[in-house]
């Protein structure tokens, strides 16, 4: 079957009723859990979670691939009306869109913001349709060393760029490496770390840990910060028509901005905030409108959402043809899909055709709905920004607790969500990025297994392991990746130290 | 600035404290996986990805408990204007999951909810509080037990 023939498989089977509300319900809700501070992917999901255990397969994959896309919008929504950056890749959206906002251009701001969006998301999906399958046909042949460097190289690029010190990140990763390790030991049968006690025997469940350290952390930073409503503009929908002047300066940006953010979406890290910033960069030096920076051009919003978007769809490639989440938006849509049985992966795309491009057409579809939807009723949407937090969040953390008891029905996993809460909201306090602990707890198993897997095929020899093509290449990738970032860190901090000493001597 | 705002720990304590907590755990961690047989390299056994993952954490929690105790900004501390009303927050929903197996659903949820609300918005609206505690409650224990059928602790 080819990727045409596929795609359009998939659409028949996503363009069915059930599936269309499906992807329109996913949509609006990713809208709210992006626009309102502390819903969230992962509250969304965990509201989901008792709801759709009677749903097809499918029909959930598109509920949670609605609530991906959705996400990343309504973040868009909150930075350009209340200039309050709902996570790190709308920051530079806040700059150029509020400055819009204020100038009563809100309104053009969000439509060139959807408009970026829409076209860098179908631009990553037909990147999709094209590459996904061929790696995963290649993945078939991976065996566990190919498997267990890879998922070096993920987490040695992932802990160098974090946004945080490379000693931080490294140590979460670690430390999320260690929590997989918990419970029975799948190669030897041992049970470990467990304390002798049943809530630890079967090992700590992925999306437990993402319940507590985003959804439930989100609660209680959300609860600190107290009951803080903003009241958003108005906006009617005359003014969500950018002028012509706008439209023919925004769209080499959005072109710049998706292939920025397709680029990015590749390598592991956060791919949205490294994206954004970079598109801001790109815009402020080659755009048209360079001299309105930091007054409201509308390069700086266009690029940027765009770039977003790209980074978000293309990021899906590993997910979905290797299994392997490359962010911490791409692990959020990873659990909503452990839920329901599912794990991405070239066994997905080889064996579950349907479910595999069932859910790429109906992101094909999510995309024009988020489109069609979003646009007129943006200032619906802003008025949601009006409930009061202080009446939302007591609600969430009611569903993020009792959507994890559905899971297994176990009173148990409720305490390790509570416990992962306050952890994660103490290692975000404390500027911790806690992606990196996630993506370690998922890849733990999979480094653990493919190592131990490759020493035994190997007769305990390190060089057989280097000595595979693809497997020394990945390792050598990753070595080099430490020695460079190894270098600019010592570099910086040797070159910050002597020009501290300098400005005191001067 | 208000008294929740000044009863924080400063920035440089709450984040050592943090570190040493990480390098305290990556410690325990390391302690009891030599309680496992490492094996060879060429069969490893139950503790051998442990042992590895355990002296790399005490390593990287040691340099990083170096690195915010020689830094003069390690970074900033951000848990909100009031941390005191996320512990208040934290200690409902540990009573919450107390309770829940032993009173039933609807009377803990109404209950958690409400004091969560209490927390939250204070004691203004109480009968607007009231009345999302309770159309809350009731409509989730309906939906989770009456259209979803699903066991309710």
């Amino acid at each position: 079957m080819t990727s045409l023939d596929g795609l359009l498989q998939g659409f028949q089977l996503a363009a069915t009723p059930t599936n269309l509300v499906a992807a329109g319900i996913g949509v609006l809700l990713g809208t709210f859990a992006g626009m309102l501070p502390g819903l969230g992917i992962s509250g969304t999901i965990a509201l989901l979670i008792p709801i759709s255990f009677g749903l097809d397969p499918l029909t959930a994959l598109v509920i949670f691939g609605g609530i991906y896309y959705g996400a990343a919008f309504g973040g868009s929504t909150t930075a350009i009306l209340l200039n309050v950056p709902g996570e790190g890749a709308s920051v530079v959206t806040c700059v150029e869109g509020y400055a819009m906002a204020r100038r009563g251009r809100a309104g053009a701001a969000l439509s060139v913001a959807a408009i970026g969006s829409f076209f860098a998301g179908i631009l990553g999906l037909a990147g999709l349709v094209l590459f996904a399958p061929t790696i995963a046909g290649w993945a078939l042949a991976f065996g566990p060393q190919e498997y267990f460097c890879v998922a070096v190289l993920a987490l040695v690029v992932l802990s160098g760029i974090s946004g945080q010190s490379m000693i931080q990140s490294s140590l979460m990763v670690v430390i999320g490496i260690m929590l997989a390790s918990i419970g029975i030991d799948p190669m030897t049968g041992v049970e470990r770390f467990t304390m002798s006690t049943d809530i630890l025997a079967d090992g700590i469940s992925f999306i437990i840990v993402v319940m507590g350290v985003y959804g439930m952390a989100e609660v209680l930073q959300t609860a600190a910060d107290g009951d803080c409503a903003v009241a958003p503009p108005r906006i009617a929908f005359r003014d969500l028509y950018p002028t012509r002047e706008e439209l023919s300066r925004s769209i080499p940006a959005i072109g710049r901005g998706s292939i920025i953010g397709l680029l990015i979406g590749l390598v592991p890290g956060p791919s949205g905030t490294i994206s954004t910033f970079l598109s801001y960069a790109v815009e402020k030096r080659f755009s048209r409108g360079r001299k309105q920076f930091g007054s409201g051009a509308i390069e700086g919003v266009a690029g940027p959402e765009a770039a977003n978007n790209g980074a978000d769809t293309s990021t899906l490639i590993p997910l979905l043809s290797l299994g392997l989440p490359f962010n911490a938006g791409a692990a959020l849509l990873l659990s909503g899909f452990l839920i329901h049985g599912i794990t991405p992966g070239p066994d997905l795309v080889n064996t579950r055709p349907d479910l595999f491009w069932g859910l790429v057409a109906s992101l094909f579809i999510g995309n024009v709905m988020l489109l069609v939807i979003n646009l007129p009723f943006v200032g619906f949407f802003a008025s949601v920004l009006r409930i009061p937090l202080g009446i939302l969040m007591p609600l969430v953390a009611v569903i993020v607790l009792s959507g994890t008891y559905f899971m297994n029905n176990n009173l148990s996993d409720l305490w390790l969500v509570i416990a992962f809460g306050l952890f994660g909201w103490l290692l975000k306090g404390t500027g911790y990025s806690v992606a990196p602990l996630i993506i370690g707890l998922f890849l733990g198993p999979l480094i653990e297994r493919g190592f131990i897997q490759s020493m035994v095929l190997a007769d305990g020899s390190l060089i057989t392991l280097m000595a595979r093509p693809f497997s020394g290449v990945m390792l050598g990738a990753a070595a080099l990746f430490i020695v460079v970032r190894g270098s600019v860190e010592i570099r910086r901090r040797f070159g910050s130290k002597s020009l501290g000493v300098g400005s005191q001597t001067l | 600035m208000n008294d929740a705002y000044r009863s924080q720990p400063s920035a440089p304590t709450m984040q050592i404290l943090v570190a040493l907590t990480l390098l305290a755990g990556c410690s325990l961690y390391l302690y009891a996986a030599m309680g496992f047989s490492f094996g060879v390299w060429s069969s490893p056994k139950a503790g051998f990805i442990p042992r590895i993952a355990g002296c790399l954490g005490v390593t990287l929690a040691a340099c990083n408990v170096a690195r915010v105790w020689w830094t003069a900004k390690p970074g900033p501390v951000d848990l909100g204007l009031s941390p005191r009303r996320a512990f208040a927050f934290l200690g409902v929903l540990v009573a919450y999951v107390a309770l829940l197996g032993k009173l039933g659903f609807l009377p803990v949820t109404f209950a958690a909810t409400l004091a969560l609300l209490l927390v939250s918005r204070g004691r203004r609206g109480l009968v607007m509080t009231l009345t999302i505690a309770g159309a809350f409650s009731v409509g989730i224990w309906l939906l989770f037990g009456s259209i979803l059928n699903l066991p309710l602790p």
